[in-house]
């Protein structure tokens, strides 16, 4: 490498620590309330749909993989025009940082939810709270660069993922409000803290 | 923008608080610890000395870059530095120009080499 592109190397390393320490301002509480409201409905729409979801196992994981697929998709469409909003040269880079915490959480949530699909169905069961405690791990990864308060949806996904393991049992593991509540409550957490962050930065700025 | 456009090389956004070599190296060592760093472990990052390292956060404290707490820890004085929102904003800036500047030179340097003798 010649000294120029050793130099650009150098600047792309100091915008990534600087993109690293700064706090994540592009998840938006709307954004993230609507996925509260995502899984109330899912939840509304299971116990309509599939009301015997241990003998639909199928069915109740499509459900409630579209629900994840659209929650994920909405946040991400809010952060990508926040950031185009924010027309900061650091924005991309943000946003980059962030997927990279996120998506190791996302990916094994979707490869377990397979596994135990294909392989083990009998432990199907647990899924509900392993997600939520997969999500608990995406959440405090996340917080080093979220509103402190953050930490407080991790510790109720924690929370409500172990309770879920300890305390449902076939059937009631899938019941819709195992994953109402702790879904529903927990992003409504997440939004509540965000928009009163938000309102903090403005006080700031 | 043009090539041609009056300014184009200027470069006004090269600040010139931040261009120099150890003010650079201490602002990049902040935004590595953003709940800020001991005068001493600064010190120990930038290989500076006490009287080098001083001098440059005064002038980086005047620019209001660099906020200084002096307290005491276990009854012994105790220097903490960190970055303010403004000098997060103004590095940001810096090497937005600075990457620019060593694309101007990147792009020259190809056009140098391409052209015909």
């Amino acid at each position: 490498m010649d000294d120029l592109g050793e130099a650009l190397d150098s600047i792309r390393t100091m915008r990534s620590h600087l993109a690293r320490s700064a706090e994540f301002r592009f998840y938006g509480p709307a954004a993230i309330g609507f996925t509260a409201l995502l899984a109330a409905a899912a939840a509304y729409l299971q116990s309509v749909l599939v009301p015997a979801p241990g003998a639909h196992l199928l069915a109740y994981l499509t459900l409630w993989t579209i629900t994840a697929l659209l929650a994920c998709s909405t946040i991400a469409a809010d952060v990508a025009l926040r950031a185009r909003r924010a027309h900061s040269g650091l924005a991309d880079e943000m946003v980059r940082e962030a997927a990279g915490q996120l998506l190791p959480a996302g990916a094994a949530g979707g490869l377990l939810t397979a596994v135990i699909a294909w392989y083990a169905p009998q432990c199907a069961w647990m899924l509900p709270g392993l997600w939520q405690i997969i999500l608990a791990l995406g959440v405090f990864s996340a917080c080093r660069t979220l509103p402190a308060p953050m930490r407080l949806a991790g510790f109720w996904y924690a929370a409500t993922g172990l309770a879920c393991l300890a305390l449902a049992q076939v059937p009631h593991a899938f019941s819709p409000w195992a994953m109402a509540l702790p879904f529903g409550i927990g992003e409504a957490l997440a939004a509540i803290i965000l928009l009163l962050a938000g309102g903090a930065h403005e006080q700031d700025d | 923008m043009s090539k041609t456009t009056e300014g184009r090389y200027a470069y006004e956004g090269l600040d010139r608080v931040i261009h120099e070599k150890a003010r650079l190296g201490i602002l990049t060592c902040l935004v590595s610890h953003p709940k800020g760093l001991a005068f001493s472990d600064l010190r120990r990052l930038c290989k500076l000395t006490d009287g080098n390292l001083s001098r440059h956060l005064q002038v980086l404290e005047e620019a209001e870059m660099v906020a200084i707490e002096k307290s005491f820890v276990d009854n012994r004085p105790h220097t903490s530095c960190r970055l303010t929102p403004a000098g997060r904003k103004r590095y940001a800036g810096y090497l937005n120009v600075l990457e620019q500047v060593v694309r101007d030179a990147e792009e020259a340097a190809v056009l140098l080499r391409t052209s015909p003798a």
